[in-house]
This record gives structure tokens, C-alpha cells and sequence, in this order.
């Protein structure tokens, strides 16, 4: 059984091989969803790596390749994205214990990127359908959320902070073509980033040992965006 | 057929987008969360008062209310009774008398005396004067009322309340902000 799926997967790829690429570039736009890993979605609050991301976020894409060889090409990913907050009420739990009141509220914020990622292209396949592979390397600029703790009197807000810096990482896209020049892209990427960013809280007051001051927040951030566009080929036959 | 096919599947991920565009812009909700219950009670206040000039001058007295949130007032109040023109070193107790053993409240309370502060109101008194002389950890320090001092003047019948304000991150040294956790008014003589 599994000599024959080999088999029939060395079958289409060297199909597509010999059907060789026959577009020059694309352009693709579109959006789907994007999963973030790492202690970015950790939630406990007494651990200061932890970031209370949500674990799925949605994302738009904007992606384009262009091929100077049969199975070869440069190209852009440029896509942004966000993630709400996951467990914010710890930090009014949180406020609660510490100063011991009776009730207290969160107003959660959210987290925001932007990846800007020149790529390079494998591809293959033909006119009817093509399989892209491509890694990237580039800039991420991600800000986390501005989180606000309501007490009885005054507020606690850890600020938003956001930081650039270098992000890699690979993909792997198939894309239809619905008309000569028009189709639709399908793609999966995962992106790594390390940024070191600063964050500032404001409003206390009274400093009390439980409470959470998030100064800086340097965490390894993977990010798996799948992704749904339409895509424009041009330079076909 | 095939533009049919090709409007539907646009029509999709146009969709889809907007369901993206939609739900990024929402905007966040505050959350509220209400405290766990608690099930501790301030039943007793004690304050000892120790005459600086003389040691064997000690003044205890209590103030007791084993069912505090009811009617039914306090079971015990003492009368502070104190030599005029005279200071005394005092500390002020709380306690839990609704368990066994006693709680100290008062410890606790001192662990949190960064949003805690006690608050000292005499009258009918002449001279009198009751002021913290311990301070907490906040940047700068700000006074507890845990440990603090009485200086009397002329003799005379009067009373002194104290209370513990709660000030969740907005003490400030005074005794305006934030409420009241508990208040109880000595008699006080001074001889």
C-alpha cells in the first residue's frame, strides 16, 4: 500500500516536472487563519513569559512570485494579522487579590503583526495546477495588547509595545486556475520570530508583589498562517 | 459554467474576508470579575499602650463584636485611660475571634500595608494627638497607623476613633481616599 502511494506521488510530481511552469509570476491576495506557538499562548500569570494570546487569529495575505527558471522564483509574503486575548480576567483576579476588593474589570487588547518576507520559490507543476515550496526571511513588527485593569478608584494598564526585527521561515502553496489568468492559491506557512519588546505599565500606585509588571517581553514566537486567496497568473501560454 | 464556478468561489473568499475584516475590528469588551467569597471577619481591635516615661504603664483595652455585619452592636469596649501630659508608644491588634485559634487579621493586614492605612480621629479631648509612626513599603513611604504614638494634654473625658481605610492603589498618605474596613470609637479618659 505504501510502495503504491510512493509511487503515485513520484507519478505526479514528475508529471508536473515534465508539464513544466509555464507562468512567469503571480499575485495573490487573500486571508485565513494563523496559529501562534510558543509561550505566547502560555496563561499563567504569575510567569512573565507568559503572553495570554488567543490561539488562532485571523490573517490577510498578500503574496507574488516571480519565476526566472522553470522551477525557480523570488518573490513577497506581506501579510498582518491579529490575536485576541485568551484568559485576560487573570489580570483582574489578579488586582483582586492583591488589593484585596470586591470586584475589578479587564479591558483586553489585542495583539497585531505585520510580516514583511521576500521568498524564494520551488515550483512545479504545469497550467492546470502548480505546487509551490518556498522559504522566507525577512521583517516581523508585532505589538502586543494594551491591557487595562479597572479598580475601584483608578486603572492599572500595561501599555501596548511593539518591536521589528528578523523573522524566517517556510511554506508550502498549491495553486488552481480557474480561468487563464485567474485562480485560486491555497498556502501554509510557518513563520519564526524572536522580537524583544519593551512595555511599560502605568497607574500603580501602591506596588503589591502579586501583581504582574511586564517590563520587556523577548520570547521565541512561531506563527502557522493557512491561508486562502485569489490568485493572478501572468505570463502564461 | 465555468464563470459561474469562478463568481462563486470569488463570492467565498470575498466572504471569508470580510468575516476576517469584520471581527479584526471589533471592538474589545471589558470584562468584569467579581472576588471570590471571602470568609474572614474583623471581630476585635486591641490596642496596647505603653506610657514612654513609664514602663510598667501599660494600657490594654479591646474592642469585640463576635457577629460583625449584624444588628447587635459590640459585646466589649473598653476605656482607654491615660496620664495627662504624658506620650505612649502604641500598637494597634486584629483579630478574627470567630475561629480557633484567633486569626490575626492584623498580620495580614500588614502584609498589605502598601493600600492600608489607620486613620485616628480624637474628640473632647484637649491636646490629645494619635499618630503613625511606622511606615510602608510604597516609593516614597507613606504612613501605616499600625505602630504609632499618643500624646495627651489636660485631663479629660473623651473618645478616639480609629479606622482602617482600605485604599486599593490610590493611598496616598492621607486618609480621604478609598473606604472603610473597620472603625471603632474608644472611650478615653485622661487622669
Amino acid at each position: 500500500m505504501k510502495k503504491a502511494q510512493l509511487t503515485l506521488i513520484l507519478a505526479v510530481l514528475l508529471f508536473h516536472t515534465i508539464n513544466a511552469q509555464n507562468i512567469k509570476g503571480f499575485i495573490s491576495g487573500g486571508g485565513g487563519l494563523s496559529l501562534p506557538m510558543g509561550n505566547i499562548t502560555k496563561t499563567a500569570y504569575s510567569d512573565l513569559s507568559s503572553g495570554f494570546s488567543a490561539t488562532t487569529g485571523g490573517i490577510y495575505t498578500l503574496d507574488a512570485g516571480y519565476f526566472f527558471h522553470p522551477h525557480f522564483g523570488v518573490g513577497m509574503n506581506l501579510s498582518f494579522g491579529s490575536y485576541k486575548m485568551r484568559n485576560p480576567e487573570a489580570f483582574a483576579l489578579a488586582a483582586i487579590e492583591a488589593y484585596e476588593i470586591e470586584e475589578a474589570s479587564v479591558i483586553p487588547g489585542r495583539y497585531n503583526y505585520l510580516n514583511v518576507l521576500p521568498a524564494f520559490y520551488y515550483t512545479t507543476g504545469g497550467s492546470k495546477f502548480a505546487f509551490d515550496l518556498r522559504i522566507l526571511a525577512g521583517y516581523q513588527n508585532l505589538k502586543t495588547p494594551e491591557i487595562t485593569v479597572n479598580l475601584e478608584e483608578n486603572s492599572i494598564i500595561q501599555k501596548a509595545g511593539s518591536s521589528g526585527g528578523f523573522a524566517y521561515g517556510a511554506g508550502i502553496a498549491a495553486r488552481f486556475p480557474l480561468t487563464s489568468k485567474i485562480g485560486l492559491r491555497l498556502g501554509i506557512d510557518y513563520i519564526n520570530s524572536n522580537p524583544d519588546i519593551s512595555i511599560k505599565t502605568e497607574g500603580i500606585n501602591n506596588p503589591m508583589d502579586g501583581l504582574r509588571i511586564v517590563e520587556k517581553y523577548n520570547e521565541q514566537i512561531g506563527m502557522l498562517n493557512a491561508s486562502i486567496g485569489i490568485v493572478y497568473q501572468f505570463g502564461t501560454n | 459554467m465555468k464563470f459561474k464556478s469562478l463568481s462563486s468561489t470569488i463570492t467565498v473568499a470575498i466572504c471569508a474576508m470580510s468575516i476576517f475584516t469584520i471581527s479584526s475590528c471589533e471592538k474589545e469588551e471589558e470584562i468584569l470579575v467579581p472576588a471570590p467569597p471571602g470568609n474572614e471577619f474583623i471581630t476585635t481591635s486591641i490596642i496596647t499602650a505603653t506610657n514612654s516615661a513609664d514602663a510598667s504603664d501599660v494600657q490594654v483595652v479591646r474592642w469585640v463584636d463576635l457577629t460583625p455585619g449584624d444588628a447587635v452592636g459590640p459585646t466589649q469596649i473598653d476605656t482607654l485611660k491615660l496620664r495627662a501630659d504624658a506620650t505612649y508608644n502604641c500598637t494597634i491588634g486584629i483579630l478574627d475571634e470567630t475561629v480557633l485559634p484567633a486569626g490575626n487579621i492584623g498580620e495580614e493586614i500588614s502584609e498589605r500595608r502598601n493600600y492600608h492605612i489607620f486613620c485616628f480621629y480624637p474628640s473632647g479631648l484637649s491636646g490629645f494627638s494619635m499618630v503613625a509612626t511606622d511606615v510602608d513599603t510604597n516609593v516614597p513611604a507613606l504612613p501605616f497607623g499600625m505602630e504609632n504614638k499618643i500624646t495627651t494634654g489636660g485631663t479629660g473625658n473623651g473618645q478616639i476613633e480609629v479606622a482602617l481605610k482600605h485604599q486599593p492603589n490610590v493611598k496616598d498618605g492621607t486618609c480621604d481616599p478609598g473606604s472603610v474596613d473597620f472603625n471603632v470609637v474608644y472611650p478615653v479618659i485622661v487622669y
